[in-house]
């Protein structure tokens, strides 16, 4: 008995004299502010803060020289720091800084349309692409309802703030693609050769865009790939226009993508009206595939090749033509946060056409293009963060015309070469400066932007320069000539609450080295300006299962250049654009209905301004069930018989006013649900 | 003696008491309890897997309770960090159940979802459904991953106008299993609540 007593003290005693410390005091923010139900801890042992911020505690057992206390809570920097052991207690006030809204990274994960700082729409989503009235399924087409995006019904390419389709450029996984659109025939809309449905993430900026991007006057369009596919799956779609199949095969650490696509318009066209003129039927086969493979967590590498082949004679014209794109990227994040980038894309096009101009003649367009790009970034600390590469572009172009009189050969190799720097600032909360510069073929191109979050409201200010090779029928004339230039400057604020989008965008454009042509003679003296004003709304809480998008872009453009011997307005711009998209669910229906009115002014040409644009365009997509998807689109309803203007000044109409797509999605295999992707 | 051996255990065992153990926060995350409780709990777990990142366990109910507030909370920035927390949480599980933690990160993927359904359901679906089967691969047994495998296809079924056939079947053996789980241990036993969602 009297050994357990003796025990029992010696470990009672051992137990005390392992101090206890009482730690107090209270939590606020940067504001002063308490903040209740912060975890405040050292080691297992803690509290939380009460309504008004106090927390106190006592922490026992400790036989340390100091203490680390920590303290937590949702949407503030986590808290740590060391104190040396008190002698019996510790008062603190503990201060949360909030985490900064990294106007660049964060987004809420909740909103159809993702809005980054700047001038630029991020992560939109295929689905809610395809399904915009009249858009068949196409990128572009569908793209025309943007904000700061002109109608362009007869071409069907992307003009943005009164640059022509040249000026905007695509990407896909941050690899140059030099030939995103389809060839067509004469009045005949082109659309995208890649489906929106292989892409993740659909990124648009229409003005002041990030120096990472070159060769582009106007905006950017980055497409990405998914990174994984985690299920295998495999699926046709037939449609009105073709058949299309394909599948991917997921793998332990990648997968593998083939899709195979034959379209022939001569069916089609054979019962549906239009001034085509088809001697042979417009036909293309592709096809595409895609592996990916994450050897890591921290490594990405994709490899993306697609081939088509589209053969069509119109009148006299017969062409064929063959387009490669092949891409490889690699991603990797290391241990301490940088991330590296890797990437080449090689594009080929080679076209026949005979009867260009008139009988017998042949002429041959080739153009070849290898990407090369490298990029490293990291986030230093809570203040700046850093990203710089190099890229170039090596390019040849080729242009062969023989009739019985004339046998001429052009040719031009206008390589591209540019290193690039960024640095993205959070010096003062809710606020990020970006400042860059791009070297490209010895321009240097600063850029400045700042975007501030004030009460919710995003303000974004950017200026920057941005250059462009000439157009190639000009370089074949002028090896020399300078690199195109334009001058941005955009200012925006945008708004998103309860559901609702609001978003106005301001911007000028005062270009110069434009390629100017007197007789046979081009030189870079060709100048001009385009300003203008965008608006957006768009609301998905107004009634359930049901939103809208009202768009309206002004434009003011001139320009001295080509052949114009005074300021004139582009032929492809119009003062006004509007677009008005609806889109409903009708659950009881399983479907998606879509529908969408545009809406141009008219546009300049020898005799004044063309008639005003309409199009009221409609889409359903029928949800049949898990393994079926129907789609069904019309452009031009009413058929109103739309009119354009032509580079030479006189008055085109399209081939055909309407045009209807129905559509299947079949998913054979697999255990994907509501796919519509074989990507 | 022996009352004195008991009595000096008392005061030893309560001289030490001052920290949760797993085996008692365990007892507590398994079943549903209100939201402060819920936080108390989170915030045990967080000092848990700061003392012992090894522990996967902490880290695996830290993530669960991370899940479920993101259902309790109305903030969409709060939910969405929650359930990023959650997710980087699983992710620094090298060691531990496949099957509960491919479970719980289908969960993870169905709060986001549940986020903004008409968005997001497109976006998550494949995420959800690759998560349970791997979850069910792992263990045919998880009575969790089978429930709300069964309850995430039924209802993504009756939107669409029609049925998963092996609903009933799911159901009726997931009951089953939740039964005849161990509910004293401190591995997962949670989900038992989910049957009122059916």
């Amino acid at each position: 008995m009297k050994q357990f007593f003796l025990f029992f003290t010696l470990l009672l005693s051992a137990e005390c004299f392992a101090q206890d410390i009482k730690i107090s005091g209270w939590v606020e923010d940067e504001a002063a502010e308490p903040v209740p139900f912060v975890n405040i801890y050292v080691g297992t042992q803690g509290t939380m803060s009460s309504d008004n911020g106090s927390f106190s505690f006592f922490l026992n057992n400790v036989d340390a020289n100091s203490i680390t206390l920590n303290a937590s809570a949702i949407g503030y920097e986590p808290y740590s720091r060391e104190f040396p052991l008190p002698t019996d207690s510790l008062f603190v006030i503990i201060v949360l800084k909030n985490k900064t809204i990294d106007l660049q990274e964060i987004v809420v994960k909740g909103a159809t349309q993702r809005i980054k700082g700047g001038g630029a729409w991020s992560n939109l989503s295929p689905i809610a692409i395809a399904t915009t009235g009249g858009s068949a399924g196409d990128l572009y087409r569908s793209m025309q309802t943007m904000p700061g995006v002109q109608t362009q019904g007869e071409s069907g390419k992307l003009v943005v703030h009164g640059g022509d389709s040249r000026e905007t450029q695509t990407y896909i996984d941050d690899m140059h693609v030099m030939m995103p659109y389809t060839t067509t025939g004469e009045n005949m809309p082109a659309r995208g050769r890649y489906s929106p449905f292989m892409f993740e993430g659909i990124n648009f900026s229409s003005g002041g865009y990030s120096q990472e991007y070159g060769d582009g006057l106007s905006a950017v369009l980055p497409l990405f790939t998914k990174d994984e596919s985690k299920l295998s799956k495999w699926g046709i779609n037939p449609s009105t226009t073709g058949l299309a199949g394909g599948g991917t095969k997921s793998l332990d650490k990648g997968s593998v993508s083939l899709n195979l696509d034959y379209r022939n318009l001569g069916p089609y066209f054979s019962v549906m009206s239009n001034q085509l003129d088809m001697t042979k039927p417009y036909q293309t086969a592709s096809a595409a595939t895609q592996l990916r493979f994450t050897p890591t967590k921290k490594t990405i590498i994709k490899s993306y090749i697609s081939y088509d082949r589209t053969q069509f004679a119109q009148g006299i014209r017969d062409l064929k033509e063959n387009n490669l794109y092949a891409n490889t990227t690699f991603r990797y994040t290391s241990d301490n946060g940088y991330r590296l980038f890797v990437g080449a894309a090689f594009a080929d096009m080679t076209q026949h056409i005979m009867g260009a101009r008139h009988e017998g003649d042949i002429y041959k367009d080739q153009a070849q293009e290898l990407h090369l790009k490298s990029k490293i970034s990291k986030r230093l600390n809570k203040l700046i963060s850093l990203s710089a590469g190099a890229e170039s572009y090596i390019r040849h172009f080729g242009n062969e015309y023989s009739d019985s009189t004339v046998n001429r050969s052009l040719s031009a190799n206008p390589d591209r070469f540019a290193a690039f720097a960024i640095a993205t600032l959070y010096l003062v909360r809710n606020m990020n400066i970006d400042v860059s510069a791009r070297l490209e073929n010895d321009i240097l191109s600063p850029r400045i932007s700042v975007n501030y979050n004030l009460s919710g409201v995003n303000l974004s200010l950017t200026a920057g320069r941005y250059l462009q090779q000439p157009e190639t029928n000009y370089l074949y004339a002028n090896k020399d000539l300078a690199s195109e230039q334009c001058l941005q400057y955009v200012t925006g604020a945008k708004y998103m609450h309860n559901g609702k989008i609001y978003r106005a965008e301001a911007y000028y454009k005062d270009y110069s080295n434009l390629p100017l042509q007197s007789a046979a003679t081009v030189t870079s003296g060709g100048y001009g300006y385009s300003k203008g004003l965008d608006l957006y709304f768009s609301d998905e809480a107004l009634f359930k299962n049901f939103e809208y998008q009202l768009s309206y872009s002004f434009n003011l453009s001139e320009r001295k250049s080509g052949t114009s011997r005074e300021m004139t307005v582009p032929y492809y711009v119009s003062k006004h654009n509007a677009s008005v998209a609806l889109k409903y669910t009708v659950t009881q229906l399983k479907s998606i209905v879509g529908v969408t009115h545009q809406f141009a002014s008219g546009r300049p040409y020898n005799e004044g301004l063309t008639k005003p644009y309409n199009s009221l365009d409609m889409s359903i997509t029928f949800l049949a069930n898990s393994k079926l998807i129907v789609y069904g689109s019309v452009s031009n309803i009413l058929g109103t018989k739309n009119q354009f203007s032509s580079a030479s000044g006189t008055i085109t109409r399209p081939a055909y006013h309407r045009f209807v797509y129905i559509g299947a999605f079949i998913s054979l295999g697999g255990k994907s649900a509501y796919d519509v992707s074989n990507f | 003696m022996k009352t004195m051996v008991i009595f000096a255990a008392t005061i030893i065992l309560s001289l030490n008491a001052s920290a949760q153990t797993l085996e008692d926060i365990a007892q507590k995350i398994n079943r549903p309890m209100a939201t402060p409780e819920l936080m108390t709990v989170r915030a045990q777990l967080e000092r848990l897997s700061t003392a012992s990142p090894a522990d996967w366990l902490a880290m695996y109910y830290l993530a669960y309770a991370d899940v479920e507030l993101s259902f309790r909370t109305e903030n969409v920035n709060q939910k969405v960090q929650y359930i990023d927390e959650a997710q980087s949480c699983l992710n620094k599980i090298k060691d531990g159940d496949r099957s509960e933690i491919e479970t719980l990160r289908g969960y993870s993927y169905f709060a986001l979802m549940a986020i903004d359904p008409r968005t997001n359901g497109p976006r998550y679906a494949v995420d959800i459904i690759s998560s349970y089967e791997k979850a069910l691969k792992a263990n045919p047994d998880n009575p969790r991953a089978i429930l709300l495998n069964a309850v995430f296809r039924n209802n993504m079924s009756k939107a669409m106008g029609s049925q998963y056939k092996e609903f009933e079947a799911d159901i009726i053996r997931s009951k089953e299993l939740f039964v005849a789980q161990d509910t004293t241990s401190v591995k997962p036993s949670w989900g038992s609540q989910f049957f009122n969602a059916e």
